[in-house]
């Protein structure tokens, strides 16, 4: 399968945070969610690959391309969405489109338009005083419209209200029916990701916890619960996030670990918004750990 | 170069709708004043181009504009040179705004049909409304280099300082220029300065050519402060 998207053991450290080792890879015609807590490094990911902040060792390709030493033609095949506006809030579409239209050569007036109205965006009304689901609407109907083959999008769900993310998550839904191209986009609404993404990588603290397919991840990992009297020691190792009730116990494990597991104990499938939350667990847990030691 | 012009031309079209109405209303006024009473009035076309410049740096920040940057398919160092090209196109197009006005002012003399002819003051306008006396295109030529120099100076500022502290930096400026004017005027007073003689008189074509200079000096220090901003700039992450 080809790659639109590649990194290999990208670093990147902050006085306060660090990228360590982050590697994925995204083929073509697919759609990659990549989830993880507030300040795991998503938009820092995202800036490395446009090359907004400098990265201090590892590789990134688009189409193939390096995205340091490549940056202009990646760009003008690439279509970005913040979580914010970033066009100048007192211009109306009209005087968007004639700003951005010569940055770059794909770019395809009639269909911008045609976008603008199918998602019902006025033409003459400031973009300022749009609502934020219009004004997603309007940074994707942007990328769309220069024939980007590849879509980052940044949090863009977060603020929206269930139909205009809905709306959002079919339009995405629509683009990636072209083969050629490719999505991955940035949120921590796991409901999201198990919607409409192939692809998932799951980020904690600025390293890659997970990635793959979908569908592998919600196989991988099962909720175990029960008594905690019943679960041995052995196992209670290689439990993510492990915690204890009064009436038993919680936790995360990988799916091979539970052949032959005392019949008491019972598990179940774990959804990605779960396996986030035993992730900070057991992060949480460690620290706890680290305490005590000291 | 085409990267620069598309920036130049972003720019522009930020700017516009925010300055239109109030340069129209201002070409009105400063036309009325130059057309009638006086054409060095012509010369206050330069606060036009401020127009098209102060709503940019404020849209700039208040839209994230830092974001589009790093999304646009052009080279960082071509947005911040772009801008600063835009500074001297901008304050340019605004003096060539104000020497027509001086030009349309002398050709018509409109102040003929104001009252009151034989006044003090319309025997001094006849003098002004003629070709020979350069003063209003001089007064074009130094508001056109002072502006554009200031206003690149403030946008080389609030670009390494940040916009935050624009004012303060402003306040120092001033301070450093009156210090400096304050010692001129102190060694001059005890005869310490070089005599240098100004009551020359200088031909037409001298003060044209000394215009012309003025503005490849001014063209020179807006890249000079674009280059120093690309330099410092490219140090920093989006």
């Amino acid at each position: 399968m080809e790659t639109i998207l590649e990194i290999k053991n990208l670093n990147k450290a902050y006085q306060d945070f660090a990228l360590k080792n982050v590697s994925f890879s995204l083929p073509r015609g697919y759609i990659m969610g990549f989830v993880g807590q507030n300040g795991s490094g998503k938009t820092t990911t995202i800036r490395a690959i446009l090359n907004m902040a400098k990265i201090d060792s590892g590789k990134i390709s688009v189409f193939g391309l390096d995205s340091v030493t490549d940056t202009i033609a990646i760009k003008k095949r690439l279509g970005v969405v913040f979580d914010s506006l970033y066009l100048a809030e007192h211009l109306n579409v009209r005087q968007i489109e004639q700003q951005l239209k010569p940055f770059y050569p794909d770019w395809n007036s009639e269909e911008f338009f045609m976008k603008i109205k199918n998602f019902n965006l006025p033409d003459n009304k400031k973009i300022g005083d749009f609502s934020k689901g219009m004004k997603m609407k309007l940074m994707v109907a942007v990328a769309l419209s220069h024939r980007a083959e590849l879509i980052i999008l940044d949090e863009p769900t977060s603020g929206l209200d269930p139909v205009a993310r809905d709306e959002l998550l079919d339009i995405l839904s629509e683009y990636i029916e072209d083969e050629n191209r490719g999505v991955l986009f940035s949120t921590h609404i796991t409901a999201d990701v198990e919607r409409i993404a192939d692809y998932v990588t799951v980020l904690h603290n600025g390293a890659v916890w997970f990635t793959g397919l979908k569908d592998d991840l919600s196989e991988k990992y099962a909720v175990i619960k029960g008594a905690e009297e019943d679960v041995p020691e052995s196992l209670k190792e290689k439990m993510i996030g492990f915690h204890a009730y009064r009436n038993g116990f919680e936790a995360l494990i990988e799916t091979e670990y539970l052949a032959g597991i005392p019949a008491s104990l019972e598990y179940e499938k774990a959804s990605i918004d779960e396996i986030l939350i035993y992730i900070a667990k057991e992060d949480k847990h460690e620290r706890n750990s680290e305490h005590h030691e000291i | 170069m085409k990267e620069i012009l598309n920036i130049m031309r972003f720019d522009y079209l930020t700017a516009k709708p925010l300055a239109e109405k109030g340069s129209l209303l201002a070409i009105l006024i400063i036309a009325a004043l130059c057309l009638f009473l006086t054409p060095i009035a012509g010369a206050y076309a330069m606060f036009i181009p401020m127009m098209f410049v102060i709503p940019l740096q404020n849209t700039a920040e208040k839209s994230g504009f830092h974001k589009l940057y790093g999304i646009l398919p052009v080279q960082r160092k071509n947005i911040t040179r772009a801008r600063f090209l835009y500074m001297f196109l901008i304050h340019f197009i605004g003096e060539i705004l104000g020497m027509l006005m001086v030009v349309l002012a002398i050709v018509l003399k409109l102040y003929r049909f104001l009252p009151n002819q034989s006044s003090e003051l319309m025997q001094i306008a006849q003098e002004e409304f003629t070709f020979e006396h350069f003063m209003p295109f001089g007064a074009c030529v130094g508001m056109f280099a002072v502006a554009c120099t200031g206003f690149s100076y403030m946008e080389l500022m609030g670009q390494i300082f940040g916009r935050e502290n624009e004012m303060k930096i402003m306040m120092l400026t001033i301070g450093a220029f009156l210090l400096l004017a304050f010692g001129f005027v102190i060694l001059n007073d005890h005869d310490l300065l070089p005599m240098i003689n100004l009551d020359r008189e200088i031909s037409l074509s001298g003060k044209i050519l000394i215009s012309v200079l003025i503005h490849f000096a001014v063209l020179g220090l807006c890249i000079l402060f674009g280059e120093i901003t690309v330099k410092k700039l490219s140090q920093r992450e989006l």
